[in-house]
């Protein structure tokens, strides 16, 4: 079965630092992929390429039969728009919009009607059990709430691929535990495929298959099994 | 505190030394402005004083002196301590001349301070620049107007080095006979323009400079404070107090004020000269005129550091930075409708004293009250500006269907006060343009009459004579009618009656010859016609028979000599009317319509447009600055913001809507409250100045043109930001910063 994101031979380099030194990667649709490693060992680094956020300096990413790696700035901004949804730890709402708000603009940006779209941003919110929250600004949320916001804005599109670099780690544990089963339910439910960086091994272990980046390379891929 | 602490928090990184090379330069660009505002200032004073002499007046001896020292046709009967001056504004190619004819006898005691001695009858003092005119120019044409050059009139003398100035020796016999001989005991006059209105307009001027440069300096000293607030986070994190980061701040900015300020100084010097050259009223400055002492110099680079010191450390205070820096965004407090009050205040202030003025009620200071109330409306309009930009955001924010609508305003909505400030030099700007080009409206009677069927040419000379003029002995005035019509480039000349009484009074007459060849229209069959007198003004003639058949026993009044139109025939021509002394009684040489137009410019409301234009210029060029600083400033504070909005799929073109968005909201909502108070303001300034005299009309072309060029600015400032937004929105910039 050809793999949906397919990486070969990626490379990328910053000044002097080489953050990926020949990385080649195959997920699969609907695959949870936890993405591991020390700090500085290139993951960031590896989910950007994947994302179209960063162009490798060599190699290729293929998204569906797509080449990111060879899209111009408007086509992986488009991408992005359509077929992508990002998830970070911290700091990722627009301040000056409520949540709800916040939750329309991928809707906005892909042509949506205002009202259309506030009704979707509403009823992903719903899901997530943050309907009270749906009129506060990102500053009045507390940090699992904002995660959660978050993760409603990365779904509302229904993108293809979930990138989510440690969606929980500027959290508490009861706190990600609610983030991570929420996010997992809502993409396993939707087949949608998630890239996951982690630190943490219990994160890790909710993940279809375990990958671990040390200097810029794959170390090692685990197939943890737990869904 | 340790001063590698210091450095170290100031100067960390790259960024760093960008943003204080912005401040720097900000400062500099705002002092050099500043010091050239204020040697404007000063420079309009000295040559107010320089001029004085030309002010010079006494008692009008037309109509006959019947006092015990009357004045005669001897020039003894002036005695030593007398001058009979007749001042007269003259024209060459369009520009104006003062000229100023004196008789005084040799022995006289009273002296022009800028001139050797009184010039005697057929010799004439004259100023650099007229000197090269003459010089430059046939006799015929310039020269013959005033006979031998006996000196120059010194620098120290003159308001402008383009002045044009003569002081003409004339016989007592030539000039007791012009209506605006005078005798005067000195040439110690009150300041040449320096009337209270004059001051007045020059204040207004000058706050409307002094607001854009203030904002300037206030904009760039805030530049990356984002980027500031973190650092001193971290200051704050290993145990600076909360005095510590403030006062690291406020000696930050003091240090760059401090070089900008030197620099501004430095430029300020450098531009003197180059500034000199811009032409205000009478023509350009001195270089001199615009120095501004040492000591102001240093009470400038003072002001500024202290002020910006003093601003950036409460700022920081004001922050509130704690060890872990502002985890929840700084909120402004959501402006009131009290922030309408002080532009009501402004308002009232203006609007009472102009009621009362125009009540006759006793107003002491009137122009001190108009300044003040100017001042507080322009004031009053920064106060209501972000409650204007609330709203604006407000109703963006609800009726936009589009991701960039929803972001800008919401950002306008919860951040007015510092959205508003960034374009706020614009809406000043704006503001003052339709003040003074609302005021400048008044000069509604220099508008240059046009060619057309029945309008007197523009080529036409026209001379205003003086009942006295009927004491010539008509065989002379023939002789002289002939010479000037034999003069070249002169097509006809014509003369022309005006009649007190009867059916025909207050017309003009002519003969019916005289007035085909005048080619305005039909002549009826009779002869002699009468012509509406406005014709002169450039209203279309309109010919009527006259009931008179006889001019013989008329006096003449106006004297029309048609020309081809050239410049060197109208000069030759206006020389000769001088020189030729019969028809050289008037209050006024000779003069176009387009000359008379001009002359009627020559008044406060020409002084309101010179003042307006110059002011205009550099408050829209500062404010431009001001909002491209602004905006820049304010997407590299927010260039996570912009790059997470990248990342979730916006392109470029919705990241610069959104910027022009939020530049062009409260532009447009404050813009057009701008322009309608400007107009207001402008009426209540003028009606206040002159008693209800003169009233606000339609704006002309340079105001469109101002507008325009507010407005590309305007869009040049939000280009130059959307150019940085690829380099400010770096993705990577979500996750590391």
């Amino acid at each position: 079965m050809t793999a949906f994101i397919q990486a070969r031979g990626l490379r990328k380099s910053f000044g002097t630092t080489d953050a990926l030194r020949g990385i080649d990667l195959d997920i699969h649709r609907g695959e949870v992929i936890a993405v591991m490693g020390p700090s500085g060992s290139g993951k960031s680094s590896l989910l950007h390429c994947l994302a179209g956020v960063l162009v490798p300096d060599s190699g290729t990413v293929i998204v569906d039969g797509v080449t990111v790696s060879a899209l111009n700035e408007a086509r992986r901004s488009a991408l992005r728009l359509t077929e992508f949804g990002f998830v970070f730890q911290f700091g990722q709402l627009l301040p000056d919009l409520t949540a709800v708000d916040n939750v329309t603009i991928p809707l906005l940006l892909g042509g949506m009607k205002r009202k259309q779209a506030l009704k979707e941003a509403h009823g992903w919110l719903d899901r997530l059990g943050l309907e009270a929250a749906a009129a506060r600004l990102p500053g009045e949320l507390s940090g699992g709430e904002a995660q959660r916001v978050a993760i409603a804005r990365a779904l509302v599109a229904h993108p293809s691929v979930l990138f989510a670099d440690e969606p929980t780690g500027s959290l508490d544990s009861l706190a990600a535990e609610n983030v991570l089963t929420a996010m997992l339910e809502l993409v396993r439910q939707a087949g949608t495929t998630l890239v996951m960086i982690t630190h943490d091994p219990r994160t890790a272990a909710y993940a279809d298959r375990e990958i671990i980046v040390r200097d810029g390379q794959l170390a090692a891929t685990d197939r943890v099994g737990i869904s | 505190m340790n001063p590698s602490i210091v450095r170290l928090a100031v100067v960390g990184s790259r960024a760093s030394w960008g943003r204080l090379l912005g401040i720097t330069a900000g400062v500099a660009v705002g002092v050099t402005l500043a010091l050239l505002l204020w040697g404007a200032y000063q420079g309009l004073d000295a040559r107010d004083e320089r001029s004085s002499w030309m002010s010079a007046s006494g008692e009008y001896v037309v109509g006959g002196d019947t006092s015990q020292r009357a004045v005669t046709g001897d020039m003894a009967s002036l005695g030593n301590d007398r001058v009979l001056l007749a001042p007269t504004t003259d024209r060459h190619e369009g520009v104006r001349i003062s000229r100023f004819d004196v008789a005084a006898p040799t022995t006289s005691g009273v002296t022009i301070p800028d001139i050797a001695a009184l010039p005697q009858s057929g010799e004439y003092y004259a100023s650099p620049a007229l000197i090269d005119r003459i010089a430059r120019v046939p006799a015929d044409e310039l020269g013959d107007r005033f006979g031998t050059l006996a000196g120059t009139i010194s620098d120290s003398g003159l308001a402008s080095p383009d002045s044009l100035v003569a002081v003409v020796g004339a016989a007592t016999s030539d000039l007791i006979e012009r209506p605006t001989a005078q005798i005067v005991t000195g040439f110690t006059g009150p300041p040449y323009r320096a009337s209270s209105n004059y001051q007045t307009v020059a204040i207004v001027g000058a706050i409307a400079v002094l607001f854009p440069v203030l904002l300037l300096v206030s904009i760039v000293t805030g530049l990356g404070a984002a980027a500031r607030r973190e650092r001193f986070a971290t200051l704050r994190l290993i145990g600076a107090t909360p005095r510590t980061v403030a006062a690291i701040a406020a000696m930050e900015t003091a240090a760059t004020s401090f070089v900008g300020a030197l620099i501004g100084v430095l430029m300020a010097a450098l531009l003197g000269p180059v500034a000199a050259l811009v032409r205000v009223d009478d023509g350009a400055f001195f270089p001199a005129d615009l120095a501004v002492t040492p000591f102001a110099a240093a009470m400038v680079v003072a002001l500024t550091v202290a002020a910006s010191a003093a601003t950036a450390g409460w700022r920081i205070r004001r922050a509130g930075i704690g060890p872990l820096g502002q985890t929840k965004q700084p909120q402004e407090k959501t402006p009131s409708l009290l922030r309408l009050l002080p532009l009501t205040g402004g308002l009232g202030l203006l609007t009472a004293t102009t009621l009362a003025v125009l009540a006759g009620l006793p107003v002491p200071r009137v122009g001190t009250l108009i300044i003040i109330g100017f001042t507080i409306t322009t004031v009053g309009l920064l106060v209501a500006g972000p409650y204007l930009t609330l709203i604006a955001g407000r109703i963006m924010a609800r009726r936009s269907g589009a991701a960039a609508g929803i972001i800008a305003g919401n950002r306008i909505r919860r951040t007015p006060v510092a959205t508003f400030r960034s374009v706020s030099g614009l809406v000043v700007a704006v503001f003052m343009v339709s003040v003074f080009a609302g005021a400048a409206t008044t000069a509604d009677g220099g508008v240059i009459p046009v060619a057309g069927p029945g309008l007197l040419p523009v080529s036409t000379l026209i001379q205003y004579l003086e009942p006295t003029s009927d004491a010539a002995d008509p065989a002379e005035t023939d002789a002289e009618l002939a010479r000037l019509a034999a003069i070249a480039g002169v097509t006809g000349v014509v003369t022309v009656y005006r009649l007190d009484s009867g059916p025909d009074a207050g017309r003009l007459l002519l003969s019916a010859d005289a007035a085909k060849g005048l080619g305005l229209g039909a002549v009826p069959s009779a002869p002699v016609v009468s012509v509406n007198s406005d014709v002169m003004t450039g209203a279309t003639a309109v010919f009527t028979a006259a009931e008179v058949t006889d001019m013989a026993a008329l006096t003449p009044s106006i004297l029309l000599l048609g020309t081809d139109g050239s410049t060197a025939a109208i000069e030759r021509a206006r020389t000769a009317l001088q020189a030729g002394g019969v028809f050289a009684t008037g209050w006024a040489p000779a003069g176009t319509r387009t000359d008379l137009a001009d002359d009627r410019l020559e008044s406060m409301a020409a002084s309101f447009a010179t003042l307006a234009y110059l002011g205009i210029g550099v408050a829209t060029v500062i404010a431009g600055l001001s909002l491209a600083i602004a905006t820049i400033s304010a997407m590299i504070d927010r260039r996570r913001m912009l790059a997470l909005l990248r990342l979730l799929g916006m392109n470029f073109s919705g990241l610069r809507r959104i910027i022009t968005l939020e530049a062009a909201a409260p532009l447009l909502s404050v813009m057009v409250l701008s322009i309608g108070l400007g107009f207001l303001v402008a009426e209540l300034i003028l009606v206040g100045l002159t008693d209800g005299g003169r009233s606000v009309g339609w704006p002309d072309l340079r105001y469109l043109g101002a507008l325009t060029a507010s407005a590309v600015l305007a869009l040049a400032a939000v280009a130059a930001a959307a150019s940085r937004l690829g380099k400010n929105t770096d993705l990577a910039a979500i996750r590391y910063e």
